[in-house]
């Protein structure tokens, strides 16, 4: 029987763990709630587009045949989500190096700890996909090109006039700027190119340093155009419920009216560096009837009748989840004393209505001004 | 239609559009290839007739042999060898969207042929090929 180092023994009767404190820091949903969630038993997605023109009819003499219409193009889009696959070792758990156990049975609070201890990793892991899919809307709105690590980038080729680069006088911290017509023309750019009937509400989002420019214009800071929606007024708005943006103000310029958000989100990056989904300086309108869906396909799976084997699986595979997005896994491998659980998932933020939003750097540098 | 495709997208896209607005009467004919080279057929060309050989060929207004003068929109996809002969289907009739024409060369609706515009010998030589100008209501999708 081994025996348990003095120094250790010690420190249980000297010393007492007062709280703990852990984060749980959420995923931001802004982003993704522009969008819908569906979820489908294919590996690849489809979309049919047939993009629409606003032609007028023109008078013809009596007794003539008439003008011939047709409607017969379009475009069927087809894509392959990237595929995310988290998992964290049971086995290797602290909750196995409670001292003053045996090791040789586990008592019920034990393995309570150890599933709440696998539920907590596997939700973070999960955390980690939504945070993907959450960048993959950032990325949608700011370019149109969803950038995929191993795989080709699924680019929705947005119109090159409704993303554009401000600069000199335009730039939203230049001298005497006027920002009230930035709105206007924009908003005129949505209608002519996105086919966004006027009247509308559109969404504006900006990271901090172009909400810091915008706040010290002199024709926004006189208030004129502005007023405060009530929750009430956002009805059932999933973007008035989701995380992460803050709404400021309604302004009524122009052919819309423009729901001001700031959306400054960050994640850590590969290398661990803190990186603003949203990139500094960039404001983007997204009017409502703007389209977007995060589509969930399905992911590499083994028959249910090897997953339901035993030795392959001890929880996940009993459950039905045939129509989720997010699919729990989990894997014994004896021979190595392996116990492996995770979430895995293939999920495409698609771009439906690909020029209903307008996407602009305001200001040349990101740094924070103001 | 048109397809292009990479790893993780693919866009396709479709015409649907028809060549003639209803029915057409057809004929048919020999088509032989003594261009030297060999040439693809496609619908929508307009085909005259050699008035010496009574053969079929695409129309070439700067011709003198009878194939300046249309007799008809071709309806046969086919790749015919120099030398080789192909019977071809040929619409002699009907309501045709102008825009689904194929010329061989420059020739275009606006070549006068014999002092009158193809546009108006079409209707006036063909035994009764009528055109009509269809309005697409939309487009395809950005690519």
């Amino acid at each position: 029987m081994a025996n348990i180092p003095a120094v250790q023994a010690r420190k249980f009767f000297t010393t007492a763990l007062a709280n703990t404190f852990q984060d749980f820091i959420e995923a931001p949903s802004f982003l993704t709630s522009f969008a819908k969630i569906k979820t489908y038993t294919t590996k690849t997605v489809q979309l049919l587009a047939r993009r629409g023109t606003e032609k007028i009819a023109v008078d013809v003499i009596r007794g003539s045949k008439g003008n011939l219409n047709q409607m017969t193009r379009f475009s069927l889009k087809e894509y392959l989500p990237p595929f995310y696959k988290e998992k964290v070792a049971v086995h290797g758990m602290q909750i196995y190096d409670i001292p003053f156990e045996s090791g040789e049975s586990y008592s019920s609070a034990q393995i309570e700890a150890w599933a709440m201890a696998t539920a907590v990793e596997l939700s973070e892991s999960k955390k980690k996909i939504d945070r993907a899919i959450e960048l993959q809307m950032a990325q949608l709105f700011l370019t149109g090109i969803v950038e995929v690590t191993n795989g080709d980038n699924i680019d929705y080729n947005r119109n090159a006039s409704m993303i554009e680069v401000l600069a000199g006088a335009d730039l939203w911290d230049a001298s005497g700027v006027d920002i009230i017509k930035f709105f206007e023309d924009k908003g005129l750019l949505l209608r002519s190119i996105g086919k966004v009937a006027g009247g509308q509400d559109v969404d504006c989002f900006m990271d901090m340093t172009a909400w810091q420019s915008f706040r010290a214009n002199e024709q926004i800071k006189d208030g004129e155009n502005f007023y405060t929606k009530t929750a009430l007024e956002f009805k059932d708005s999933p973007i008035f419920s989701s995380t992460g943006a803050s709404y400021k103000a309604t302004l009524k310029v122009g052919i819309y009216n423009y729901d001001i958000w700031v959306y400054d989100e960050v994640y850590d990056n590969a290398s661990d560096v803190s990186t603003k989904y949203w990139d500094a300086g960039y404001v983007c309108l997204v009017p409502k009837s703007f389209r977007a869906e995060i589509s969930f396909c399905q992911v590499p799976e083994l028959p249910a009748w090897v997953r339901q084997s035993p030795r392959s699986s001890r929880v996940f595979s009993s459950l039905n989840q045939k129509m989720t997005g997010f699919r729990l896994f989990d894997y014994v491998n004896e021979e190595d004393e392996v116990y492996n659980a995770g979430v895995k998932a293939a999920p495409l933020a698609q771009m439906i209505s690909v020029d209903r939003c307008y996407t602009a750097k305001v200001l040349e540098t990101g740094a924070e001004v103001g | 239609m048109t397809q292009t495709s990479d790893q993780n997208q693919a866009l396709t896209t479709y015409d649907y559009s028809q060549l003639f607005n209803g029915n057409y009467k057809v004929i048919t004919g020999t088509y032989t290839n003594s261009s030297g080279s060999e040439v693809d057929l496609t619908e929508g060309m307009i085909i005259g007739r050699v008035h010496a050989s009574s053969l079929l060929a695409i129309l070439a207004s700067a011709s003198s042999d009878g194939s300046q003068i249309p007799l008809g929109i071709n309806l046969t996809a086919a790749t015919v060898a120099n030398g080789a002969s192909a019977t071809i289907t040929i619409a002699v009739t009907g309501r045709l969207n102008e825009d689904k024409i194929v010329f061989d060369g420059t020739d275009t609706l606006e070549t006068v042929v014999d002092s009158r515009q193809l546009r108006d010998r079409i209707p006036a030589d063909t035994a009764g090929i009528e055109l009509e100008s269809f309005t697409e209501l939309v487009n395809y999708e950005n690519s």
